[in-house]
């Protein structure tokens, strides 16, 4: 499937969930819109583009090599990592998955372990110098403290 | 004529050693605070706050207004060396200005962006000076229709931006609308698209998106491309300083920039982020070369920046 068919579909998708959940909030009149009124209209709007996207894209194999192509996994694991620095942020605490995070993002660039590890505690550690202790931002903290 | 014995005092205070001092102190540590991503003027003047404390009251105005434009101005530092905005203004700064980075312009964008941002910042200043009581009761008139009209103008700009597909950008639009839903509704008070989940419903912000929208994208980008294909920036210190040509282009942009950012500015909310827009559009319409828009267009750009400096003056009146 070419690419701005499978994102038509995508977004028709998400276009359908919103009005369906817009529907399920009152959608309220013209000159008192309900809490449902931009989640439907917005989706109905959304819906219909994406179907104009869907009908206009060339189906199949489209020339000029604008097509999906899932040989290379270096994205999917770099979204993985952002979702996983999300999910491990309170629990691990901020310096410490940031590090992880870096350090993973810097071997995937296949940089040498020694470089990777040296640039991520610099990274980690300058940003907690910066933001915890200079700006005195509330960051995240660890079981140990930090 | 008694608005020129004001002023005068206001220069006599202004133009003390002191007080310049810690103006310089302020537009310092503003700009060092507004290139960090995510931290805009409005964050750099609450995190700052405490550090004019010792100052006399007339010198933490001026390093706080120094703190603001610094800010302003670092926010556009990212954008264009990384391609990731500081603030929300910043965002259009990103279209042109990274683009001239990567052509090696890195030099001249920075500069020609310090430059339109002194220039309109003057401006915005000297206008707002004698118009300051005649705009509050035109701001004050400003009400909810006027807003629903801006918010459409902003929208409909967006065909302006499309290069490749309006369908896209349209789509783009919708999208944007619907995660502007998420989080409290301001007339029920229900949540939508909060799945119980607390953060969300507080809603999306705006900084938070743009900087995910921007840095991750170009995050992945970078990993698809083969090492051998990516770009590598020619260092900026090829010269700060635009050259003869850049100014005849942006001159006419910038003054352009300046009076609209000027006016629109100075409406609260959405005010510097529409102006910013909308600037870009003005210029891409007026221009002989619309095409080179988004291609390292320098009078495209220099465009968008200004009207994101005016605000900081304007702003300062109606609150």
């Amino acid at each position: 499937m070419s690419r701005d068919r499978v994102s038509g579909l995508f977004w028709l998708a998400v276009a359908l969930f919103a009005a369906a959940q817009g529907l399920s909030l009152k959608l309220g009149s013209l000159h008192r819109p309900g809490p449902g009124f931009f989640p439907f209209w917005g989706g109905v709007v959304l819906g219909l583009l994406s179907i104009v996207l869907v009908v206009r894209s060339p189906a199949g194999n489209a020339p000029g090599g604008a097509r999906l192509r899932l040989d290379n996994a270096k994205p999917v694991v770099a979204i993985g990592a952002v979702l996983g620095y999300l999910l491990l942020l309170e629990v691990l605490g901020f310096v410490a998955v940031t590090f992880l995070f870096l350090l993973l993002l810097f071997r995937l660039e296949r940089r040498s372990w020694t470089f990777s590890a040296v640039s991520a505690g610099a990274g980690a550690g300058g940003s907690y110098v910066l933001f915890q202790l200079w700006l005195k931002t509330q960051l995240p903290t660890g079981p140990l403290g930090f | 004529m008694e608005i020129f014995g004001g002023v005068l005092y206001g220069f006599q205070v202004a133009l003390q050693p002191t007080n310049l001092l810690y103006c310089f102190i302020g537009v310092f540590i503003g700009t060092l605070v507004g290139v960090l991503p995510g931290l805009g003027p409005a964050a750099a003047i609450a995190l700052l706050l405490p550090s004019t404390f010792a100052a006399s009251p007339v010198a933490a105005i001026i390093m706080l207004a120094g703190i603001y434009y610094g800010a302003m101005y670092g926010g556009s530092t990212t954008s264009i060396l990384v391609n990731i905005p500081g603030e929300a203004a910043s965002v259009v700064t990103c279209l042109d200005g990274h683009v001239m980075a990567r052509q090696g312009r890195a030099g001249a964008a920075l500069g020609i962006a310090a430059f339109g941002s002194f220039i309109a910042g003057t401006l915005s200043v000297i206008a707002l000076t004698f118009l300051a009581p005649f705009l509050a009761r035109v701001t004050l008139r400003f009400g909810p229709p006027e807003y629903f009209a801006l918010m459409t103008l902003g929208l409909t700009l967006l065909t302006f931006f499309a290069r490749e597909s309006t369908v896209k950008a349209l789509m783009m639009a919708a999208v944007g609308l619907l995660c502007g839903t998420v989080g409290q509704d301001t007339i029920s008070g229900r949540f939508r698209f909060a799945f119980g989940i607390r953060t969300l419903e507080d809603g999306l912000g705006l900084v938070p998106v743009i900087m995910g929208l921007f840095g991750i994208s170009e995050v992945l980008l970078n990993l698809e491309q083969r090492e051998q294909q990516r770009e590598m920036f020619a260092p900026p210190t090829t010269g700060l300083l635009p050259t003869r040509q850049d100014w005849r282009d942006s001159a006419v942009p910038i003054l352009r920039g300046s009076v609209l950012g000027f006016f629109l500015g100075i409406l609260p909310g959405a005010g510097a982020i529409i102006a910013s827009f909308a600037s870009y559009a003005v210029e891409k319409r007026a221009s002989r070369h619309p095409e080179r828009f988004g291609a390292g267009a320098i009078e495209a750009w220099p465009a968008r920046r200004r009207p994101t400096t005016p605000p900081p003056a304007a702003r300062s009146f109606p609150c």
